[in-house]
């Protein structure tokens, strides 16, 4: 596998740019049309001849560079013999041929046999799920499933380097999240360049990403970075420039106006009525603006004010998820003395210089070395049995396995003899002091989570303290003055706080600091929750309420919001999200107590199935990058449907089900219960992306490991 | 915008129609002209076209207010042609087989009358690669000659020629014109050609370089007769009669002779 | 046979009339042509030596000379199609002339070409091949008269269908020469056998040219067309058999080779046993 350097100066089409891939590194790049994207696709293809330009594979096959273009030497490698495939927008399958043939082609061009390019068909039919398409005709396909044909023939070619152009930009909408899967898979650990307008396939699909406008590298470096931090004009006014991966991924740093200000839909009940459908937000789009409200609050969790030190002891025992709020450096070396690897004997290395197996040297045996204390100096000519772990006497400077001594076993008396048949070097199985880490060594960086390895390695190291994030204080707030709290007897027209019990318990697990309130349907209540000091000092990080937010004649807390805006207190946002359950969704951040600086407030629905699954989508991996949360994120998988599936294509659906003996996914609940009661039976959270209306059983749906 | 493109669409179909239509009542021959005009059609063959049409020219100049229309194609068209109904006055056939069909349809006003004959003659290209001087010279083998097939007059003829000499000619091709035979020769593709006299003369007074002309004594063996005769049913029976006693008549006969035609 | 239920587009009453009008243009001449032949004689009149001959003579030499046209012109057509070079419009309509010239034209023109004393049939003539009066001369005229009806199909359904598949073989290693016998050749195959068909028909068809370049004898070089034209000369009820066998001749090999599936079929057995 080559990497790619590519070099374009064309006046022609002024076009001035210079990329380079690494071996097996995917980059994208991104830009408006006419940047110069497909002159820099054309040139790597050997399509287009720019007046000035080099296209170089560095590296190829251990031969070093390969100069596939060089305008100042005129050379030009014909596109057949380049190595680089190219894969446009339309599949341009050979439509008179058979599938199986179509994806055989290439390894047929480079001289395989028939049945060999056949298997090599076979694999990559398999890897994008078409085998069962083999033996069509490539004329009878759909436009989603020849495009999957048309990656895996690309890939059977085994390229040096792969051309995307705009892979996905032809296909019909509903395919295009299994062929991104499809595409992300097939990528990996392969040099390969992704022309694309979409920056969720570049999320998805590249480890880099350039950005080219007007002919120019504006942006450049790893993809997360540029797509999390825009900094060129492009990227930030993209409409979303928003999906990491998914909706489930690391969630996105603000661009300019994280709210999302520029929505219709702001503050006021009256703005919604009118904004309504079309102002609906996408999953991702809301994720990111969530995260980028709420990502520097909880940056300051490491601050030196709220840092605390933590004994590595209590740590141990801490019931919560804690990550280092600095780097923890070693106080000792480790392993802090010479000691043996091996059970054996410590020998002085010179003593065994002649010893061959017609002549072997024997040594005296010594007193035997205790683990844990320090035995005496080991004289010349004499060996002392050692176990694994115990210091190596001074004098000492190597350890014979007991199996090479003679006789091979312990139980000599101190005087005996023992003959080693062979020489040893000096150092052998001896593992020396500070072989480990030295004193001074960064043992954890900060951010690491404290989890049973770093703690181990924490005590190995000799640390006894450690600087830890503080705990994120998150103040929940349940709304509604039917709601009473748990416990509580309950009046008429009463119902307990599901919803604060859950989100406070599942807070808790993630490893905030939350203290949980009912504010009954009361604009004046709720203002005055936010602005009056709680008890000690102890002011919240995140707000999180639920309730209060969809369009119904009295909802508090977008009414509050409303008025705190009003009065320059906050910045508020809501409107729906195209999610089901959890569209109606609000985000602020708003001036809470006596602290000079905002507080980001999460607004969730009151339905406390839509609370839950909106707590999964938009806190619960931000909070766990926060807390140091091992594994930071749900586990996922793909799996067949037990059953079929409808879904609104305009949301995205977020289903509870559960994994059955064969590995389906079976579905808990319908799609809009408000039973919590079916969400505890779940195990699984069942993704329905938008622009799916229906899956059949035996369809494969990503789902995430809830239980 | 629908009204126009209909009214175009039914124009173009009256178009289509008129233009199916348009040769109906053309070619009228034996139209009877205001003023007096009369028109004579004539048949002949196509061997006859530069003779009859100065026959033809000088009978105008005798007969003020007659045009002659003259038709000249192969004589079995021609036949084929007037027993299709065609409305000709006078028929002038290159062959006797081809009169004898019109007379046994009926078709003919009174007795053809022979009014010339014609010979073979052997046409080479001017330098004569295969050295041709006789007929017999016809039969060696390798020397390429081109004839008529045995189904048109010419061939025929040549038929006849051979059996009665006895010299066996092989063909490289059987040419259903003679113009096909001339042409073959005048341009060196074939060594030899038997053609009538008429039409190796004909060439020569278009261009003398064209071919080189050998008469030989076998012709005589084959003489072609044309006859004439007035078509049944002609609107100007006496004027197509008075048209044959032209061409049979002493002027008509000096324009014959003068093109290579033998007395009848 | 399933009923068709689908609705198709509607065309104006017009052209559906000159439409139905042009159909008949063509076909009552054949029509009327068939009633005035004597077909008690047929059967005798078709299966005489001469008429064997020349019908023998003319689907061998059609056959050749379509064969011919192929291998030739589709070079032609692929060069015209993919290449560019200046004056390339010039070459095309040059190679499209015969389908202009009147075929005694073209029939002059070979003569003086390939004929004894032309340059090219000078050369062959010391060489020792004679061209003149033989069959391989009725097949060079077909060939001339009938290779742009090929040229012409080809060139446009190659330009029709743009050069992605080509782009996509290239980039998957595939040389030049492998893509075109692998994805170009057959994915014009439709156009291919289209193309042969109508320079079959035109080779059937073929008087001019022979007659002029050729000649006319029975077994070498008189090809029905010519043979017709001879027999008219004695018996037009025979040239109407003829005629009519011609037709038959040619209805047969339209239907033939122009079966979507004949075509369909061939490009699948040649490509799928070359790809994989």
């Amino acid at each position: 596998m080559s990497g790619l350097h590519v070099t374009v100066d064309d006046g022609a089409r002024d076009v001035r740019v210079d990329v380079a891939v690494a071996p097996g590194r995917t980059l994208a790049v991104v830009g408006p049309n006419g940047a110069g994207k497909s002159t820099l696709l054309s040139v790597v293809a050997g399509l287009y001849v720019p007046t000035s330009g080099r296209v170089v594979l560095t590296g190829a096959r251990g031969e070093g560079d390969r100069v596939l273009t060089d305008t100042a030497a005129g050379t030009l490698v014909p596109p057949a013999r380049r190595g680089v495939v190219l894969l446009g927008q339309r599949p341009e399958l050979f439509e008179h041929l058979t599938v199986r043939a179509n994806v055989a082609f290439g390894p047929r061009a480079a001289g395989l046999r028939r049945a060999d390019a056949r298997d090599v068909a076979s694999r990559w039919l398999d890897a994008v799920g078409a085998q069962g398409l083999a033996r069509r005709r490539a004329q009878a396909l759909s436009g989603g499933q020849a495009q999957r044909v048309a990656i895996a023939r690309a890939f059977a070619a085994e390229p040096q380097v792969v051309l995307l152009d705009e892979p996905l930009a032809a296909v019909d909408v509903p395919s295009v999240p299994h062929l991104r899967e499809v595409l992300r898979r097939a990528l990996a650990g392969v040099t390969a360049l992704v022309v694309t307008h979409d920056v969720a396939d570049a999320l998805a699909l590249a480890d880099d990403v350039v950005v080219v406008d007007r002919g120019r590298v504006v942006e450049h470096g790893p993809a997360a970075e540029v797509l999390d931090a825009p900094r060129s004009a492009f990227l930030r006014q993209l409409p979303a420039a928003t999906g990491r991966a998914g909706i489930l991924g690391s969630v996105s740093t603000p661009g300019p106006d994280p709210i999302g200000h520029t929505d219709p839909t702001t503050h006021t009940g009256e703005r919604e009525a009118e904004g309504a459908e079309h102002a609906r937000r996408g999953v991702e789009e809301h994720a990111w603006r969530v995260a980028a409200a709420v990502r520097p609050a909880l940056a300051t969790l490491v601050a030196p004010h709220r840092a605390t030190e933590l004994a590595v002891a209590d740590a141990v025992v801490d019931p919560r998820p804690r990550s280092l709020a600095a780097a923890a450096v070693a106080t000792v070396a480790t392993p802090g003395f010479d000691n043996a690897q091996m059970d054996g004997y410590a020998v002085r290395a010179a003593d065994l210089a002649g010893a061959s197996a017609t002549a072997p040297v024997a040594l005296v045996v010594a007193d035997p070395i205790p683990a844990g204390r320090t035995g005496a100096p080991l004289a010349a000519g004499t060996a002392a049995p050692i176990m694994t772990g115990a210091p190596v006497p001074d004098g000492a400077d190597a350890v014979v396995r007991i199996e090479d001594a003679l006789p091979p076993r312990f139980g000599q008396d101190a005087g005996d003899r023992v003959s080693f048949s062979a020489p040893v070097d000096a150092g052998t199985f001896v593992r020396r002091a500070g072989s480990d880490a030295s004193a001074g060594d960064v043992v954890l960086a900060a951010g690491a989570p404290l989890g049973p390895a770093q703690l181990g390695a924490l005590v190995a190291s000799g640390i006894d303290r450690v600087r830890v994030a503080d705990a994120p204080r998150v103040l929940l707030v349940s709304t509604g003055s039917e709601v009473r709290g748990a416990g509580e007897a309950l009046g008429p027209g009463q119902v307990h706080d599901a919803n604060g019990a859950s989100l406070a318990a599942a807070l808790r697990v993630v490893g905030a600091d939350v203290r949980v309130r009912t504010v009954a349907d009361d604009v004046a209540a709720f203002r005055s929750l936010l602005t009056t000091p709680d008890d000690g000092g102890w002011t919240p990080d995140l707000v999180v309420t639920t309730g209060g937010v969809s369009a119904g004649a009295y909802e508090v807390v977008r009414l509050a919001l409303g008025a705190l805006a009003d009065d320059g207190l906050a910045d508020a946002w809501f409107g729906h999200v195209a999610m089901q359950p959890g569209g109606p969704q609000g985000l602020a951040t708003v001036a809470v107590g006596r602290g000079e600086g905002r507080v980001p407030l999460v607004a969730f629905p009151g339905n406390p199935v839509s609370a839950l699954v909106s707590f999964e989508l938009f806190l619960r991996p931000l909070l766990a990058d926060a807390t140091g949360l091992r594994p930071a994120r749900r586990g996922r998988g793909r799996a067949p449907l037990a059953e079929a599936v409808d879904s609104p294509p305009a949301v995205h659906q977020v289903r509870r089900g559960a994994l059955d003996d064969s590995g389906r996914v079976v579905l808990v609940g319908g799609p809009g219960s408000h039973l919590l009661a079916r969400y505890a039976e779940a195990t699984v959270l069942v993704h329905v992306p938008v622009g799916v209306a229906h899956l059949d059983a035996g369809d494969e749906i990503e789902y995430e490991e809830i239980g | 915008m629908r009204k126009l493109s209909g009214a175009l669409g039914a124009l173009a179909l009256v178009g289509t129609l008129a233009l199916a239509g348009c040769s109906s009542d053309d070619g009228g021959a034996s139209g009877q002209d205001s003023g007096g005009h009369q028109t004579l059609v004539v048949y002949a063959a196509a061997s006859l076209t530069d003779t009859f049409t100065q026959i033809a020219h000088r009978f105008e100049a005798d007969h003020a207010g007659v045009t002659v229309k003259l038709s000249f194609a192969g004589s079995s068209d021609l036949v084929a042609q007037l027993q299709e109904g065609a409305p000709a006055d006078v028929f002038a056939s290159a062959d006797e087989p081809n009169m004898k069909k019109l007379t046994d349809a009926g078709l003919a006003a009174g007795d053809p009358v022979p009014f010339a004959t014609n010979v073979l003659t052997i046409v080479t290209p001017p330098d004569d690669p295969a050295g041709i001087t006789s007929f017999q010279d016809l039969g060696k083998s390798g020397v390429k000659v081109d004839v008529c097939a045995p189904q048109v007059p010419c061939g025929n003829a040549a038929k006849e020629v051979e059996e009665a000499t006895g010299v066996t000619i092989k063909p490289v091709s059987e040419e259903s014109k003679v113009t096909d035979v001339l042409a073959k020769v005048t341009s060196g593709e074939a060594d030899a050609g038997l053609v009538y006299v008429t039409d190796a003369k004909g060439a020569l007074a278009k261009d003398p370089d064209a071919l080189k002309q050998i008469d030989f004594p076998e012709s005589s063996k084959a003489v072609n007769t044309y006859p004439v005769v007035a078509v049944k049913g002609s609107k100007h029976a006496d004027l197509a009669k008075e048209f044959v006693a032209a061409v049979t008549g002493e002027a008509g006969q000096k324009v014959l002779q003068d093109a290579g035609f033998g007395a009848p | 046979m399933r009923p068709d239920r689908t609705v198709a587009p509607r065309l104006p009453w017009w052209l559906v009339a000159v439409a139905v009008v042009g159909i008949a243009f063509v076909v009552a001449p054949v029509v009327v042509m068939a009633t005035r032949g004597d077909w008690g004689q047929f059967w005798s009149l078709v299966t005489s030596d001469s008429s064997l001959d020349a019908l023998r003579l003319s689907l061998f030499t059609s056959v050749v000379s379509t064969a011919i046209c192929v291998v030739v012109g589709v070079p032609v057509a692929v060069v015209l199609a993919r290449t560019r070079f200046p004056g390339i419009s010039v070459v095309r309509a040059l190679v499209l002339l015969p389908l202009v010239l009147p075929p005694v034209v073209c029939g002059l023109a070979l003569l003086y070409a390939f004929g004894r004393r032309g340059p090219f049939g000078h050369a062959l003539e010391n060489a020792g091949i004679s061209i003149a009066f033989t069959t391989t001369a009725v097949v060079i005229s077909h060939v001339f008269v009938a290779l742009p009806f090929l040229v012409l199909t080809l060139e446009g359904a190659l330009k029709v269908r743009g050069t992605g598949p080509e782009l996509a073989a290239a980039s998957l290693g595939a040389g030049p020469g492998r893509t075109f016998w692998l994805v170009t050749l057959p994915s014009v195959a439709p156009a291919l056998a289209g193309g042969a068909l109508l320079a079959f028909a035109r080779s059937l068809g073929e008087f001019g040219a022979t007659l002029t370049f050729a000649g006319s004898l029975q077994g070498v070089t008189r090809t029905l067309p010519l043979e017709i034209y001879l027999q008219r000369e004695t018996d037009p009820d025979a040239a109407v058999a003829l005629s009519m066998l011609l037709v038959i001749v040619a209805v047969i090999v339209v239907a033939l080779v122009h079966s979507a599936g004949g075509t369909r079929s061939f490009r699948r057995g040649f490509t799928d046993s070359v790809a994989a």
